[in-house]
């Protein structure tokens, strides 16, 4: 059996981070969970509003930031430590949870390189975006209770990015998803609003069982749960099937966490909660959890190369899926909903290609560059809507073809959102072009005479799958461009379609929202020193590849071997990948030639794009219903009215043959039996207590 | 603390005194006892619902001296106690406690007066004759319990199903009287054919003792294994409500009174059978047949049950069903033996009162304020009735066992204990984790959001202080379990192992417990 954390613990050498501010660890999970305990007590004591609680607004956002200063100090800790730093910093392994028979599970939780920067994303962005919000929500009766809600997932997140066990991590996972299910559901007395929480949790939840099965696999295989413990049993098991299977059951509970197909038809649906919570959940963190996972879970996904085949073209099908999606979108939050599932899609090409820097680089860049969009989004709806309350107009804030023009209106806003649509659609030298660009490029590198390219998934060689992924994603790359340019126009360009009342109300929101716009939008710009390429001389190169490098080389290495693409090959790439974004640019201006009517005015659009392809009626009517149906007409209307009669039959039976038995005694009157019954146990206490 | 209590040789009448306090307290309670009078004339002191509290109060103070007087380190039986009883035929009441009813007793003991105290006007006729049988209740409850007599085991099983008749009769719902008779007569038959068995396996074992510990020993050819199993099975199988023998359970737990549903949701029969029926009957609990068949009920269990609550359109029943599916999971770790299961199965145990009190309670609480629990009628509760709210949705919470809750710890166990022993019934089983969700989220959502409905609308007063307390307390230990579990289960393991190891390599074990892998 594997060494247990605790006797890892115990044996551990000295850490390099023994001594250090690292032994604050968990203040980094406790800080935002007093938050939440603290807002959710204002939230309770002050009904029916808590609008603008000076507590909540100095707590809220205040415990991020502290949390965000920790973690810098933690980030100056690991750089301090340098090169040293090869074995995760573990603490907390002596405070119990869960020990019975031979499992045992503890609180430890770990700080290593790849914890660390989604640490800095959670805490960073999160501030930004907790800032954001006191604007944002400053006028809504909730406000408390927001805040409460959002410190709570970022206490979770945080589990979730430094529990040292599966299990841990698993709190955390199943956490965000309740704060997810109650920010989604927040303005819960639209019931429309709490059944979409409610269909993120469910969907979710099938994912979740799945990573419950992995870890009952896992367990009952390697006699382990934590991390530490895994890399030995596979030295153990080499490539045993058990090990593709615990892979598999993780990617099914990734694709709920992460929205890829097929369970990705929750996260559409979530931009039903305010904004920010869009930006900061369904698009920087909560969602690149899946991500994480299998980062996290690289030596295990490194040793089974078909799981790995598989995380990547689902991955490449979600993205291209998601992709065509957002080319027909006209509510801007959904635009932007399609596209966040594609760029997932692009984060589980990169992991399953055995490219984790770069899977990773992409989630923070995207980190970046969406929730700007979201904010940015976020503030045009909050414009919008005053302006029509001004206007003393219902319609819809959020419809693209009730914008136009707004960049006169909100110039800082449309500025920033022209950057991050440029950088998501890969123009150099904004960050989601390097990101991009190294998924692909690592994509293509390991298609050939690599364990990757010799697998096969599905009878298909693993060299032709990655081709094909690779020209997915190029042809996604291209859809991306496309459909982010097509709403930029229609938004900020072009004549304005909100009436002429409202338009004279259209605003930029206060400082508060601008600022942590503006930090993001600086972020976008530069995110990409994080990994420069060798090819183009901007400054050092693979930063963050380094940075990983003791967490995630190895199992990269496993997969990919010396992958690597002749310098020639390198700038066809890159010349192609930076065509297909101005091309498919200019394709998205072409796309919105023709001006359109205001939303109250258009036809419905009633194309397969716009619907979505019916997605969520296919699974309404073949999984949603058949279950319903079996539940409720089935078992309940039938086969528990057959239990319950055959039940009362096999009474009355002995009931009767009771009677036929004709003694006075038993003449089947069941009252009568429960005073013989009663009377006996008096005897027997008499007995008892006389002698 | 334990010093003293050591010093003070309380471990010699501890247990006698659990169970037979609550008759003493009964009779009293009977006989001074009032019902609560009107504004004008108050019943005081003997109000017979602060009578009955007060009498349980104390059962909870000897749990709790129970609980520290525990020393985890030991196994086998603590504060054990043998009475002469009935000599001639070798029956004595022996009461004892290990880690398996350790925590049973002490979640038993500490929820039914929290609960009566939570739903303190759900009863307000007779009561003194409702507090008297809820105290015989308790004394059979606790003697069940501890109880290492057979004999004495079986009196006090039907020690349960007594007050049990009446308290369900007489205080139910208007119009649902019957549900008692047919939780009588179902339990009934079960209990008779086990108390045919527990006399036949006393004259196997020479009619000289009806002690587990002598009985354990007794060797029987796997044939009457078969034949005494069978019979143990049906009583268990029957009181704790597993598919298919659990009609009469969703409706009694409807009908009945708050305090009387959470009792009739105690999982007894689970415990039983982890205590009685698979350690006297090894090689029959563990015939690969045998095995597969229960545990594949076990999975049937969790999906139906919550397949079931899904379709319910009152809370209550939704309740009662998702209790079902929790006794599923509870079969699946008690069967499938090993000692991670075990010990989930015995914390899904102690979860289930908890998690049924509080939604019980709440849903008296909605009976209390608006006469109805049907889902349909509300919605808009959320911003009506907020601690309320928050109850409800905590509750839930541990009961579709999010992590971080007790609800967690104990399927989590049994999933990962039963894997390695029924790999495709296991793996069928977390079908019913996704399941939980949609059951546990749809009262949410008609319930609490949506625009109020025209009986929300008109006025639901949340909680009242002391409501709100015991669902603090409730939902806190729910929270605090599921965080901090470890004392709990650090005191079980001892009992664990023995349940394993005896039904492993016991004189009537089988060679080799076999794994139910080749499932279809």
């Amino acid at each position: 059996m594997p060494p247990t954390l605790s006797a890892l613990l115990q044996a551990a050498a000295p850490h390099p981070l023994d001594g250090t501010v690292a032994r604050w660890l968990p203040v980094l999970v406790l800080l935002p969970l007093l938050g939440a305990v603290v807002n959710g007590a204002v939230a309770l004591v002050r009904r029916p509003s808590s609008a603008r609680h000076p507590l909540v607004t100095l707590v809220g956002p205040g415990v991020l930031l502290a949390a965000f200063a920790l973690a810098l100090q933690l980030f100056a800790a690991m750089r301090g430590a340098g090169t040293s730093l090869t074995a995760p910093f573990l603490v907390g392994g002596d405070v119990p949870w869960i020990r019975a028979g031979g499992l045992t599970l503890s609180f430890a939780l770990q700080l290593d390189q790849l914890s660390m920067v989604m640490v800095l994303v959670i805490t960073g962005v999160g501030s930004l975006i907790h800032l954001y919000s006191v604007g944002y929500m400053r006028d809504d009766a909730g406000y408390a209770r927001y805040f409460a809600y959002l410190n709570l997932f970022v206490a979770c997140m945080l589990v979730l990015v430094l529990g040292a066990s599966y299990p841990l991590l698993f709190v955390g996972w199943e956490g965000v998803g309740l704060a997810s299910y109650l920010l989604i559901g927040f303005w819960f007395t639209d019931p429309a609003n709490a059944r979409a929480g409610q269909k993120a949790f469910v969907v979710n939840r099938i994912g979740d069982a799945g990573f419950l099965a992995a870890m009952a696999l896992l367990w009952s295989s390697a006699g382990t749960l934590d991390f530490a413990g895994v890399p030995t049993w596979l030295a153990a098991q080499g490539n045993a099937p058990v090990v593709t299977a615990v892979a598999l059951l993780l990617l099914l509970a990734c694709a709920g966490k992460s929205a890829q197909l097929p369970l990705y038809l929750w996260l559409p649906d979530a931009m039903a909660g305010p904004t920010p919570v869009s930006a900061l959940i369904h698009a920087a963190t909560m969602v690149t959890a899946g991500v994480y996972l299998v980062a996290r879970s690289g030596a295990l996904f490194a040793a089974a190369p078909v799981a790995s085949l598989a995380v990547a073209a689902v991955g490449a099908l979600t993205a291209l899926y998601a992709a065509t999606i957002a080319l027909r979108q006209w509510d801007i939050k959904r635009v932007l909903a399609y596209s966040t599932v594609s760029q997932l899609g692009y984060m589980f090409i990169g992991v399953g290609v055995g490219a984790y820097t770069a899977g990773v680089f992409h989630l923070v860049t995207h980190a970046f560059f969406k929730a700007l969009l979201f904010l940015g989004a976020g503030s045009v709806i909050h414009a919008m809507h005053h302006a029509y309350h001004h206007a003393h107009r219902e319609d819809d804030p959020q419809d693209l073809r009730n914008m136009g023009g707004l960049g006169r209106h909100l110039p800082i806003t449309a500025t920033m959102m022209t950057v991050a649509t440029l950088a998501i659609a890969g123009v150099p030298p904004l960050a989601g072009f390097f990101s991009k660009d190294e998924i692909l490029a690592s994509t293509l590198a390991r298609a050939h005479g690599t364990p990757l390219a010799s697998a096969s998934l599905l009878g298909i060689p693993g060299s032709v799958v990655l081709q094909g992924v690779y020209a997915v994603g190029l042809i996604t790359a291209l859809l991306t461009a496309v459909y982010m340019t097509r709403m930029l126009v229609y938004a900020f360009f072009g004549a304005n379609r909100s009436g002429e009342e409202a338009r004279a109300a259209l605003h930029e929101g206060s400082p508060i929202m601008v600022a942590p716009v503006v930090v993001l939008g600086v972020l976008t710009l530069a995110g990409g020193w994080l990994n420069l390429p060798a090819l183009l001389p901007l400054g050092p190169v693979g930063v963050l590849d380094q940075w990983l490098a003791p967490v995630t080389g190895a199992a990269s290495r496993q997969l990919g071997g010396a992958a690597h693409l002749p310098h020639d090959t390198e700038v066809i790439l890159v010349g192609l990948a930076v065509a297909v974004a101005l091309l498919g640019m200019g394709l998205g201006v072409w796309l919105t030639r023709h001006p359109v009517l205001p939303k109250a005015q258009a036809p419905e659009d009633r194309s397969l794009l716009a619907r979505a392809y019916d997605a969520d009626r296919w699974a309404e009517r073949f999984v949603v219903a058949p279950v319903r149906r079996l539940a409720e007409r089935v078992l309940a209307d039938a086969v528990e009215r057959g239990i319950d009669g055959a039940a009362s039959a096999s009474g009355r039976g002995v009931v009767a043959a009771a009677r036929a038995a004709g003694r006075r005694l038993q003449d089947g009157d069941v009252g009568r039996y429960t005073w013989w019954l009663a009377g006996g146990a008096v005897v027997l206490v008499a007995i008892l207590v006389v002698g | 603390m334990r010093e003293t209590l050591l010093a003070l040789q309380v471990g010699a009448w501890l247990l006698p005194a659990m169970v037979l306090w609550p008759v003493v307290a009964a009779a009293l309670v009977r006989a001074v006892g009032r019902d609560p009078g009107t504004e004008e004339v108050p019943a005081g002191w003997r109000d017979a619902r602060a009578l009955t509290v007060g009498a349980l109060a104390v059962e909870v103070l000897l749990g709790a001296a129970l609980w520290i007087l525990f020393d985890p380190a030991q196994s086998g039986w603590q504060a054990r106690v043998d009475l002469p009883w009935i000599p001639e035929l070798g029956a004595a009441l022996s009461l004892g406690v290990d880690g398996l009813s350790l925590p049973l007793v002490v979640m038993a003991v500490t929820v039914v007066p929290l609960v009566l105290l939570g739903a303190w006007n759900n009863v307000r006729t007779r009561t003194p004759a409702f507090g008297a049988l809820l105290l015989l209740l308790t004394s059979g409850v606790v003697g069940a319990l501890v109880a290492l007599d057979l004999l004495a085991f079986y009196v006090a099983w039907e020690l349960i199903l007594v007050p049990m008749y009446f308290l369900v009769g007489v205080w139910a719902l208007a119009g649902e009287s019957r549900v008692a008779l047919r939780y009588v007569l179902f339990t009934l038959i079960g209990s008779l054919l086990m108390l045919v068995a527990i006399l036949a396996l006393w004259s196997a074992g020479g009619g000289t003792s009806f002690h587990l510990d002598h009985l354990l020993a007794v060797p029987l050819p796997p044939r009457t294994q078969l034949w005494l199993f069978g019979a143990f099975f049906a009583a268990f199988a029957v009181k704790s409500a597993l598919v298919p023998f659990h009609s009469w359970f969703p409706p009694a737990q409807a009908a009945a009174p708050t305090v009387v549903g959470v009792v009739l949701g105690f999982k007894v029969g689970g415990y039983a059978l982890l205590r009685f029926a698979i350690p006297l009957f090894p090689a029959a609990a563990l015939q690969p047949t045998v095995r597969v068949a229960i545990l594949g009920l076990a999975v049937v269990t969790v999906l139906y049950g919550a397949l079931l609550a899904m379709a319910q359109g009152e809370l209550r029943r939704v309740v009662a069903y998702s209790s079902i599916s929790h006794l599923g999971f509870i079969m699946l770790g008690g069967f499938a033996l090993t000692p991670e299961a075990v010990s989930g199965a015995v914390v899904a145990m102690v979860h289930s009162g908890l998690a049924s009190a509080v939604l019980l309670l709440v849903a008296g609480v909605l009976e209390d304020r608006t006469g109805t629990t049907e889902l349909g009628a509300f919605g808009g509760l959320a911003s009506a009735a907020p601690l309320l709210s928050m109850a409800l949705v905590l509750g839930m919470l541990s009961t579709v066992a999010l992590p971080g809750t007790l609800g967690f710890v104990g399927e989590f166990l049994v999933l990962m204990g039963s894997y390695a022993q029924a790999p495709a019934l296991t793996l069928t089983a977390t079908v019913g984790v996704v399941l939980a969700a949609v059951y546990g989220l749809r009262p949410l959502q008609q319930l609490l959001f949506g625009t109020r409905s025209p009986l929300v609308a008109h006025g639901v007063p949340d909680l009242t202080r002391r409501e709100a307390g015991v669902l603090t307390a409730l939902v806190v230990a729910l929270l605090w379990l599921g965080v901090a579990p470890a004392p709990v289960l650090d005191r079980m393991q001892g009992a664990v192992r023995q349940v394993v190891e005896g039904a492993r390599f016991g004189p009537n074990a089988l060679p080799a417990i076999p794994t139910v892998s080749e499932t279809p």
